[in-house]
């Protein structure tokens, strides 16, 4: 809140001398049918969500301010505050600088970001947006490509939501009592490096990252009179891959990974393609397959994707109210875990839009931990946004 | 948003023209021809532009729904032209910006930036026949005119406008991909303004018509219309763009075209 406020501060004379604001406010509320595993979680959860946005440019730099700001039931812990950008950037023809809180992203693939490790997941929103991430980075473009050099300092935690809510681990997480391999803690300072390139149809990017994981390993404890889990996050060293690969009507996408993580390496891939019919049925219409393949070496208690199969559907109408559905079904190839996802929206009105978002747990085996611990967690979500 | 894209509209209505007579088939496509590539010598070398538009989308009851976007253009004139459009409205889709690099004889690259993930995105340019925004514009009406994309025939003398003496030909496709069989235009002879455009669809029926107006003179060269009007008259909903502000010569280069910057266009 306090760090909210500083950015008013920073913003609010900016914004007398001219300048854009705009953003959006957003009403969510959604229904879990099944019985919860743990009787204090919700049947039902509303949140409202209020995200301000103010940019100021010159003629070769700018100041832009973006917040997050969620307010849910109390009892699912889903409330807080967070400044997404507040960045200066300013450029010249081959360079670009920029300091502040940032939000980037890197990587070609839909159903998993592997190489998109700067960024914190922000783990209290439910849509998996990202927390701000304080940076300095420069930024080199020449014919060779784009080389984007990043130090990170100050470590954000994800945030894990209270017991009351849907969709959290099992155990109650102990955030008080994490614990990080560098020696700084949070204050370790990070650094990125990514390089990006195009030739022809295809576009590339290799990326190193040296810093605290943004991912920590949950270990269950006994503390403070019960089963716990303690969020550790370790150092890690990450070589990454990404391309795409435009042939005709098909776009090739591939992330790859190395991960050097407490002496030991996991490799992993998510690999696939989109491809769309246009004109469907002579309407205006588009119907897009979207399938990809993902594999990690670090299993089934780490990750959602450890040799899984995704398979989405998704339609345009590409009407002027930009309406569109997304079915997308993702399969564990090792035993019949399946996830059914549905997202639909469009427009009501210039500045009015409405959502609907459901997921599902079908066939939920006890050899897939992190989807079996969210077989009752299957929701149904309506969102009505107004834009300003 | 549909990923879309909207490439120099200005060659829309600089290169539309075409022509050809009927008396003998060969006569009458060298002079459309000929009337494309006059055209085509007329529109070239304004070397970079800026301009902002608004589109004016309305349904058969009359309802309206209205976008605005920013259009960046820099001129090659020995290969494709490179473009950016920001949009500005629906604000829902404020921020995402498009960067296009135009090729003659290969798809366009092109590339989406959505703000909301920070996303620069590689998206395919061969949806040539789906509608722009949502609009009755087609990604091909917006889509740089190469000479070479289509054959032509002219057909006759006929005045037009106001009251210019004008060309009337047509042209025809050479992608299978296009949502047209054929397209008649009116061209004024003086200036090569477009007046009129008539498109019929795959089946050979009259899907659109499409009016330009309020011609102004740039750089004592360049006429630009500033009222496009395109009617569908299979489903009865039009869409009128309304070109804001031209700014010629604004010191754009190739640096101005990059994804880096297609990130922090606003």
């Amino acid at each position: 809140m306090r760090r909210t406020f500083a950015a008013l501060l920073v913003i609010a004379p900016l914004a007398a001398s001219g300048g854009e604001f705009g953003g959006s406010l957003e009403a969510r509320l959604a229904t879990y049918p099944s019985t919860p595993l743990d009787p204090q979680q919700q049947k039902n959860a509303y949140s409202l969500v209020f995200n301000p946005e103010f940019s100021h440019q010159w003629e070769t730099s700018s100041l832009s301010f973006s917040g997050y700001s969620q307010l849910s039931d109390d009892n699912s812990g889903r409330s807080h505050n967070d400044i997404r950008e507040l960045e200066f950037i300013t450029w010249g023809e081959q360079w670009e600088l920029r300091a502040g809180i940032g939000e980037l992203f890197w990587g070609s693939t839909e159903s998993r970001h592997l190489v998109d490790v700067v960024n914190q997941r922000d783990g209290l929103a439910l849509e998996g947006s990202k927390l701000g991430q304080p940076l300095v980075g420069l930024t080199l473009t020449h014919d060779w490509g784009n080389l984007d050099l990043l130090l990170l300092p100050g470590f954000r935690k994800g945030g894990f939501p209270d017991s009351g809510s849907r969709l959290r681990p099992a155990l109650p997480v102990a955030d008080a009592l994490t614990t990080y391999e560098a020696e700084e803690g949070d204050d370790h300072i990070d650094g990125a490096l990514h390089w990006s390139a195009s030739l022809d149809t295809v576009d590339f990017g290799l990326t190193l990252f040296e810093g605290t994981q943004r991912q920590p390993r949950l270990t269950p404890q006994l503390a403070g009179g019960g089963p716990v889990l303690i969020p550790h996050y370790p150092l890690l060293t990450l070589y990454g891959l990404d391309l795409t690969w435009l042939n005709e009507d098909w776009i090739w996408k591939l992330e790859a990974v190395s991960r050097r993580v407490e002496g030991q390496t996991q490799r992993a891939l998510t690999v696939g393609f989109e491809v769309a019919q246009y004109g469907l049925f002579d309407s205006s219409s588009d119907l897009g397959w979207l399938v990809e393949y993902s594999w990690d070496e670090g299993g089934k208690s780490n990750t959602l994707f450890d040799n899984d199969l995704m398979v989405g559907l998704r339609w345009s109408g590409n009407d002027s109210d930009s309406s569109e559905a997304m079915l997308g079904l993702m399969i564990d190839l090792e035993n019949e875990s399946k996830l059914l996802s549905l997202e639909a929206s469009r427009r009501l009105t210039d500045d009015w839009k409405i959502g609907f978002s459901g997921k599902t747990v079908i066939d939920s085996s006890e050899g897939d931990p992190l989807l079996y611990g969210l077989r009752q967690d299957s929701y149904l979500e309506a969102s009505l946004s107004y834009f300003f | 948003m549909k990923q879309s894209v909207i490439v120099p509209l200005t060659s829309l209505f600089l290169v539309l023209s075409f022509c050809a007579h009927t008396v003998v088939a060969d006569e009458a496509e060298d002079r459309g021809l000929e009337i494309a590539k006059e055209a085509e010598a007329q529109s070239q070398g304004w070397s970079d532009m800026q301009s902002s538009m608004k589109m004016v989308l309305r349904n058969r009851h009359g309802q309206e729904s209205i976008r605005y976007m920013r259009i960046l253009t820099l001129e090659n004139q020995d290969g494709g032209d490179k473009s950016m459009t920001i949009f500005d409205r629906p604000k829902d889709v404020k921020g995402t910006a498009l960067l296009t690099h135009a090729h003659i004889n290969k798809p366009d690259d092109q590339w989406l930036y959505l703000p909301a993930l920070k996303r620069v995105k590689r998206i395919s340019s061969r949806n040539k026949s789906g509608p722009f925004m949502g609009s009755e514009f087609a990604y091909e009406d917006m889509g740089s005119q190469e000479i070479d994309k289509y054959t032509y025939r002219y057909l006759r003398d006929e005045p037009c406008g106001e009251n210019w003496s004008c060309y009337v030909s047509e042209r025809f496709p050479r992608d299978r991909k296009s949502g047209y069989s054929r397209q008649v235009s009116w061209v004024d002879k003086e200036h090569y303004r477009i007046v009129r455009v008539d498109y019929y669809d795959r089946k050979k029926s009259l899907l659109k018509t499409l009016e330009l107006g309020d011609y102004r003179l740039y750089l004592e060269r360049f006429w630009r219309a500033h009222t496009l009007t395109m009617t569908n008259h299979q489903t009865e909903k039009s869409t009128t763009l309304e070109w804001e502000k031209y700014a010629f010569n604004v010191g754009l280069t190739d640096s101005d075209f990059t994804r880096q910057v297609l990130k922090r266009a606003r």
